[in-house]
């Protein structure tokens, strides 16, 4: 239930901020949400796949790696795909928006990672 | 609904920090961009006395985006307020943030959240986005000083941590 609000929520600021503050027309703005859903839900892939991998998973420290690899992927994802966002006041008023928007992607995101983690220690199991 | 139903090894789950609902956590997080707010306001008030400017000069550039570069004029006191209240929506609102991906009240991963989140304002908002008004620009705030006028912002953030105790009944 949380994604969805948290979702909703972020989709809403994005449109009005967007629209009234940055001049974007609803179509760049929807594509946004659109791509920010896609990169948090990759960003959250790598992030787990990460973990799984020897060398990765000694980087991965704590949360605050753990953080700064999904920054790392979601951000240069909106750089490529948005060329709006290559603006820095474009960017600065949006990254939070549009993150939260993305939170529809963890609907997605709960049953693959039970799928991943299900299928590795499945694995571990056999070796 | 179920969205991060399976720990992973390391426990390193960010959908539940990125989607927990606190509100009281949230609250927390807004007194603490108020009293960040009134450092950073004081704090920078003090760098500027000492170093002859205006006195009301970091209120009055918090204005500019505003009411344009007649903000800045040294006999202007309408500009004050605007400037005052722009500054504390900026950092009640990261200071919501903050309290939302900080769940811990213990005080050292708190100051260290506090560092990045006074870098990041100091790169990002400072030099990046405040810059990119023309008035500002030209206002031409000492980066140096503001450097640690935010890292000072960012370090009162952790006062979250004594909110969130007050809030919760000492949990």
């Amino acid at each position: 239930m949380n994604a969805i609000i948290f979702g909703l929520i972020g989709t809403a600021v994005t449109l009005f901020l967007g629209k009234t503050f940055l001049a974007l027309e609803y179509d760049q703005l929807l594509f946004s949400v659109l791509i920010a859903n896609v990169l948090c839900f990759s960003s959250l892939i790598v992030v787990l796949q990460a973990e799984a991998h020897p060398q990765l998973k000694k980087l991965l420290v704590s949360i605050a790696h753990a953080w700064a690899l999904f920054w790392l992927v979601f951000i240069s994802g909106i750089l490529i795909t948005c060329s709006w966002m290559r603006d820095v006041k474009t960017m600065l008023v949006l990254w939070i928006p549009l993150f939260f928007s993305g939170a529809f992607s963890a609907l997605v995101f709960g049953p693959v990672q039970d799928r991943i983690v299900w299928a590795r220690q499945r694995r571990s199991m056999h070796r | 609904m179920n969205t991060h139903s399976t720990q992973t090894e390391q426990d390193l789950d960010i959908v539940a920090i990125w989607l927990r609902r606190d509100p009281a956590r949230w609250v927390a997080g807004a007194l603490a961009g108020v009293v960040a707010s009134a450092v950073l306001i004081l704090f920078a008030m003090m760098l500027c006395k000492a170093n002859g400017m205006d006195l009301w000069y970091p209120v009055k550039v918090a204005a500019i985006p505003f009411m344009g570069g007649a903000a800045m004029d040294y006999d202007n006191s309408a500009s004050i307020f605007p400037g005052i209240l722009a500054i504390e929506v900026f950092s009640v609102f990261w200071g919501v943030l903050f309290g939302h991906f900080t769940g811990t009240n213990r005080f050292l991963p708190l100051l260290g959240v506090g560092f990045t989140w006074g870098v990041f304002t100091w790169i990002f908002w400072v030099n990046l986005f405040l810059s990119s008004f023309r008035e500002m620009y030209v206002a031409s705030i000492p980066k140096g000083g503001a450097f640690f006028v935010c890292l000072a912002w960012g370090f009162a953030l952790t006062s979250v941590s004594i909110f969130d105790r007050l809030i919760k009944g000492g949990k």
